[in-house]
């Protein structure tokens, strides 16, 4: 059974977002930058942005899809590979790959590459960090940083898409939680709910309705729930359509 | 003679002997003037390993035996290609160091290096021993100083290859930019939420010169949100999320360096870091680390950094394969200069065998007496752990279970919570899912979970199935029915989405209806139906280029309804 605590206790708990607290837990309060910080901002913005701009329009990286070339030297070992040589190099020039070197990743390997995997250059997986078989054990972390710093499990599939690292499932697992999206929650900006989704950060998120409505519950005043004492379970009057949409008990 | 001479005298002689081999073709015939009498093949032979040089044409090969090997025309030839049976043939044509061979297939083509024998009558080899004097013989050469390569039987006959190091070569940009646009309208209350971003990823190696490598990641980000009561948000915040250089920790130096604003390379779970972090690969394959830095707070522009923090962690493995791995760290933090946080972290990742795995990781706080909400002692902040078996035929198992507490901290990490919530509020969540193909074209999925928190449980099921092929080739139909008991509201629902590849297109329609039930409302009817109807389309173009477009419609009650709209554009590069 969830607990009813003391109402004349709520308001106090329960601070607008942003705002100090009294009881030794931080809440955020976001800091104005000064003109010259936000100048140095933008100018290293543009900076990067012009930077950025150029190696695309160059398109500075973007090889042949095997991606290597001449001046990037023998980058692999070539212990175990097969000892025709032909199957990939031209015979009289061992800086050229055949025009035709095709690669079957899933045959020969057994990982299928999906999605951006088969368009990506071999050296983004098969370089000098680690050997490719062993960054696979580590799942999507051997090569891809974990920006939910691992909160999150390891199954970034559950998610992203493959082709563009395009979160596409965030609300239909919600099912698969406590707190499934019901009305205007599953047509909500996620960082309403988690302020830190903007960095990757989901979790830890209360669910207690007047952990994120509390500035709604503190601008009611036909009737004053806070003098009333009415600042928990709203989910009895209240559905999650609207907050001026009330049943009151007749 | 030069070298230029003796090319040109080289090929002169080439020409000649072709042009001899040639006038000679068909039948086998005696050879002039360096060629000494033959004689009598009838006794015993001895076969000479032989090499293929060339091929002179379709059925003649060039082989690296000749006049003074005793090598003469006539003599029975069996070459050995890597596939296909042996290839008897002949001598047509000796040369001092080199014999035309007629194969007895007079269409093949040999490549070069294909071995064989050719069959040399005893009584020649010794009659051609006899006549040598020592001072024909080669010239002793110095003792090899070369050891042997670590060859073993098996092992291909390649020599080395020379690997070229970071800092050897030139240097080389990858990344991507990319676009979102995301805008969501509900006639509840008139709500809106527009969100615009514009990011850049960029990795350049070697840029100085010493095998280092520079990374930038950072996100032009505006929003506008309009909701009631009155409460209008809008911003544009540019936020740097990497600016690092690193270097090292790869094959070549066990030891790495990284400095700047980066997410931590050694334990991602110690969060980003202005700072520096340090680590080492040991000889065994086992790493440790420390890092020191201020760590920017969580938000929209990651601009505010109060808090320092100083970390360490080592990650053992059993050998170099990692199927067994533990790894443990430590990070004590300081919020404005005062003590705030320690954490401890552990990993665990299993590959016990072929299919299986196992990955864990806990999160563990130490209180002191400080800390008014928990007290002292140590306490199980969070915990992921997952086991998983795949086999063959497709088939896959997942059990996972999940425990979250609200760690108490001074640093603002989330939504700010009460005393009561820090004290008792957890959450614990274990579920299965699975998956399994029916047939060819056929995909079971499904999933269970429960869940148990410091007021109340629940827990959701989930089945469905995925066809492939369905209508067109290409074409994906999926259907899945699911139930979920949460905290407030208890519900049914059903989906349907077919989509196809079409090259590099694809698209997807999904339509989902749900009936919910809000549990503690008790004052009037408390169900929800909502549909919600969605559709994605998106393609990859040449040169890296993607996009994607999405649009969805949400319908409750009472006429409302929520629309979405998305756009994605990325250039990769």
């Amino acid at each position: 059974m969830r607990s009813d605590p003391t109402p004349a206790e709520r308001p106090e708990d329960f601070p607008p977002p942003g705002g100090p607290r009294t009881d030794g837990v931080r809440a955020r309060t976001p800091a104005a930058p000064g003109p010259r910080r936000a100048w140095r901002r933008r100018l290293t913005w543009l900076a990067l942005l012009a930077l950025t701009a150029a190696c695309v329009s160059q398109n500075l990286g973007r090889g042949p899809r095997h991606g290597w070339w001449e001046a990037l030297g023998p980058v692999l070992p070539h212990d175990d590979f097969p000892a025709d040589c032909k199957l990939c190099h031209l015979g009289e020039d061992w800086s050229s790959l055949r025009a035709d070197f095709r690669f079957d990743h899933a045959a020969e390997t057994g990982v299928p590459l999906l999605g951006a995997h088969d368009e990506a250059r071999c050296l983004l997986c098969h370089n000098d960090r680690m050997p490719a078989r062993v960054a696979q054990t580590l799942g999507c972390q051997g090569c891809h940083e974990d920006v939910h710093t691992g909160q999150l499990g390891t199954q970034c599939d559950r998610c992203h898409d493959q082709q563009t690292w395009e979160p596409f499932r965030q609300v239909q697992d919600h099912d698969h939680s406590r707190f499934p999206l019901v009305g205007i929650h599953a047509a909500t900006a996620c960082y309403r709910c988690h302020p830190g989704a903007e960095v990757g950060e989901f979790v830890p998120t209360p669910v207690a309705c007047v952990n994120c409505h509390a500035a709604d519950l503190a601008a009611t005043d036909n009737p004053d729930h806070v003098a009333l004492g009415w600042v928990d379970r709203c989910d009895r009057c209240h559905l999650p359509l609207s907050w001026n949409a009330v049943e009151l008990d007749p | 003679m030069n070298w230029r001479g003796g090319a040109a005298c080289g090929v002169l002689l080439l020409l000649l002997g072709t042009g001899r081999a040639r006038a000679q073709e068909p039948g086998p015939a005696p050879s002039p003037a360096p060629v000494p009498a033959p004689s009598p093949r009838s006794g015993p032979s001895e076969p000479l390993a032989v090499r293929v040089l060339s091929m002179l044409r379709q059925g003649v090969a060039v082989i690296d035996r000749g006049a003074r090997d005793a090598v003469l025309p006539g003599d029975a030839v069996v070459l050995q290609p890597r596939s296909g049976a042996p290839v008897p043939g002949s001598v047509l044509e000796v040369q001092e160091r080199t014999a035309a061979v007629r194969l007895d297939d007079r269409r093949l083509e040999l490549p070069a290096g294909t071995p064989g024998t050719v069959a040399v009558p005893v009584a020649r080899l010794a009659e051609r021993a006899a006549r040598a004097t020592p001072a024909q013989g080669p010239a002793p050469h110095a003792p090899w100083v070369r050891q042997d390569d670590d060859w073993q039987p098996g092992m291909p006959l390649l020599s080395a290859v020379e690997i070229r190091r970071p800092e050897q070569r030139p240097p080389s940009v990858s990344g991507r930019m990319y676009f979102i646009g995301d805008g969501i309208s509900s006639t509840l209350d008139d709500r809106s939420d527009v969100f615009l971003r514009l990011g850049t990823d960029l990795h350049v190696d070697n840029p100085f010169g010493d095998g280092g490598q520079l990374h930038y990641s950072g996100e032009l980000n505006h929003r506008a949100t309009d909701v009631p009561p009155p409460d209008e948000r809008a911003f544009g915040k540019y936020r740097i999320n990497r600016l690092s250089y690193s270097h090292g920790g790869n094959r070549f130096e066990p030891e790495r360096w990284e400095f700047g604003r980066f997410l931590q390379h050694g334990m991602p779970e110690f969060g980003v870091l202005d700072g520096v972090e340090w680590g080492r690969r040991l000889h065994d394959g086992s790493s440790l680390g420390a890092s020191f830095g201020l760590m920017p707070e969580p938000d929209v522009d990651m601009a505010d950094s109060d808090d320092l923090q100083l970390a360490g962690y080592y990650r053992w493995v059993s050998d170099e394969s990692e199927r067994l791995a533990v790894s443990g760290g430590y990070q004590k933090t300081w919020h404005e200069g005062e003590s705030d946080r320690d954490l401890f972290v552990g990993k665990l990742q299993v590959l016990p065998a072929d299919g299986w795995s196992l990955q864990g990781t806990v999160w563990i706080d130490l209180y002191t007496s400080d800390d008014d909400a928990k007290g002292s002692g140590l306490e199980l902040t969070q915990a992921i752990v997952r086991a998983s078996r795949r086999w063959d035929g497709g088939t896959g198992l997942d059990l996972t279970w999940s425990h979250l507490r609200f760690p108490e901290l001074l640093r603002g990490e989330f939504q700010p919570v009460t005393l009561a919530e820090l004290a008792d509020a957890r959450n614990d969540r274990l579920a299965l899912a699975g998956y399994t193909p029916l047939s060819e074209d056929l995909l079971l999925r499904a999933e269970v979970g429960a869940w148990d928190d410091e007021d109340d449980s629940g827990g959701d099921a989930e089945l469905g199935f995925e066809l492939e092929d369905l209508f067109v080739e290409g074409g994906q139909g999926r259907a899945a029915v699911y139930g979920v008991d949460g905290r407030f509201s208890e519900g049914v629902g059903a989906r349907v989405g077919f989509g196809r590849q079409l090259g590099r297109q694809h698209w997807d329609v999904d339509y989902e209806v749900s009936e919910q039930h809000e549990k503690d409302f008790d004052v009037g009817f408390a169900d929800v139906l909502q549909h919600w109807l969605r559709a994605r389309w998106g393609i990859s173009l040449e040169h890296g280029w993607d996009l994607s477009l999405g649009a969805g419609l949400r319908l409750w009650d009472q006429d409302e309804r929520s629309t979405h709209l998305s756009v994605y554009a990325q250039k990769r590069f």
